[in-house]
């Protein structure tokens, strides 16, 4: 066994076995070394943590232009990369609280006031998607889709619908 | 069941006979019965006596899983008790065997309760326990932890 006096060093894929914790305390991890920090911030790394970690979830609230970090907790969902967006002077900064990282998305022409926007995770492409939902009135009131990929780094026009939306809550 | 024994010797050379269906419970061993099926003595170099001992424990006690709920339950306790008598320190060694032996079943338990261990502990007693080496400049490490700041103050926001 690799041993250094007392101390025991556990290969990589045992550190990310052990690292099943919860999201909070990986946050802590992450200041240990670079090496952690590197580790913890690997997307194989992430599959495993969502697989093994206890379930706890991290809301963003955005309330009067501040934000607000709210715990709950949920049987079920995919903690480590809960990216929530928010948006300031019509700028969108997504923000993921577990790996501390921001990105800020350009929009493909400009962001509204009356947009609404859902984050989500697409399985077979393995990456998170945004779905932004522009309603206006015009002749009629009708509502553009574009969905923004954070892999490619692009939004794409999906469609208007003029006879059904999905509401704001 | 078979009752063939099967001699297992540890790096630091203390011999361990066990029953051939608890032997294969270690899939190293297991690996090593299927390409030569006469070997009834085996050194495992990576893993001292006293270890091997507990891993062996381990595998006496899963040696029969039984499906029903009661069985899975008793398992489940005794699995933890088992868990209790260790400090991290001894845990890790434990990790490192399963690992080695590849025993899944304990490679899991043993990373959970490690999980379960260090999931509130400061960055410097983690340090301290895996040996890891702070590379982080003072800069940078204030740095990440502002970054991380809501993780080291987590007591001290108001819980809803």
């Amino acid at each position: 066994m690799m041993k250094k006096g007392n101390i025991v060093h556990l290969p990589e894929d045992l550190v990310v076995e052990i690292t099943r914790v919860p999201a909070v305390s990986l946050r802590r991890l992450r200041s240990t070394s670079k090496g952690w920090n590197a580790l913890i911030k690997d997307g194989r790394f992430a599959k495993k943590h969502s697989a093994n970690a206890p379930r706890q979830s991290q809301v963003i609230m955005l309330m009067d232009s501040r934000v607000y970090l709210v715990s709950i907790n949920l049987h079920r969902i995919d903690n480590d990369k809960a990216a929530p967006s928010t948006k300031i002077n019509n700028r969108m900064v997504v923000w993921n609280p577990c790996s501390g990282e921001t990105r800020w998305i350009q929009p493909r022409n400009s962001y509204e006031k009356s947009d609404s926007y859902a984050l989500g995770y697409d399985n077979r492409s393995s990456s998170y998607k945004i779905l932004r939902m522009d309603r206006f009135a015009g002749d009629i009131f009708q509502t553009e889709y574009e969905i923004f990929d954070f892999t490619f780094n692009l939004w794409r026009f999906v469609g208007v619908t003029t006879h059904w939306f999905i509401p704001r809550y | 069941m078979s009752s063939n024994k099967i001699v297992l010797t540890s790096s630091d050379g203390e011999s361990f006979e066990v029953e051939e269906v608890v032997a294969r419970k270690l899939q190293i061993v297991g690996h090593m019965l299927e390409d030569d099926c006469v070997i009834n003595e085996i050194p495992l170099q990576n893993v001292t006596g006293d270890i091997l001992s507990m891993v062996i424990e381990y595998c006496k006690t899963h040696v029969d899983e039984e499906e029903s709920e009661e069985a899975q339950t008793k398992l489940k306790t005794w699995d933890e008790e088992f868990m209790k008598k260790f400090d991290i320190k001894t845990l890790l060694q434990i990790i490192l065997a399963a690992n080695y032996l590849n025993v899944k079943g304990l490679l899991d338990l043993v990373s959970q309760t490690i999980a379960d261990t260090i999931k509130d502990y400061t960055p410097e007693q983690i340090r301290e326990v895996f040996g890891v080496e702070n590379d982080y400049t003072e800069e940078e490490e204030a740095e990440v932890r502002k970054e991380n700041a809501w993780a080291f103050d987590e007591a001290d926001t108001p819980k809803p």
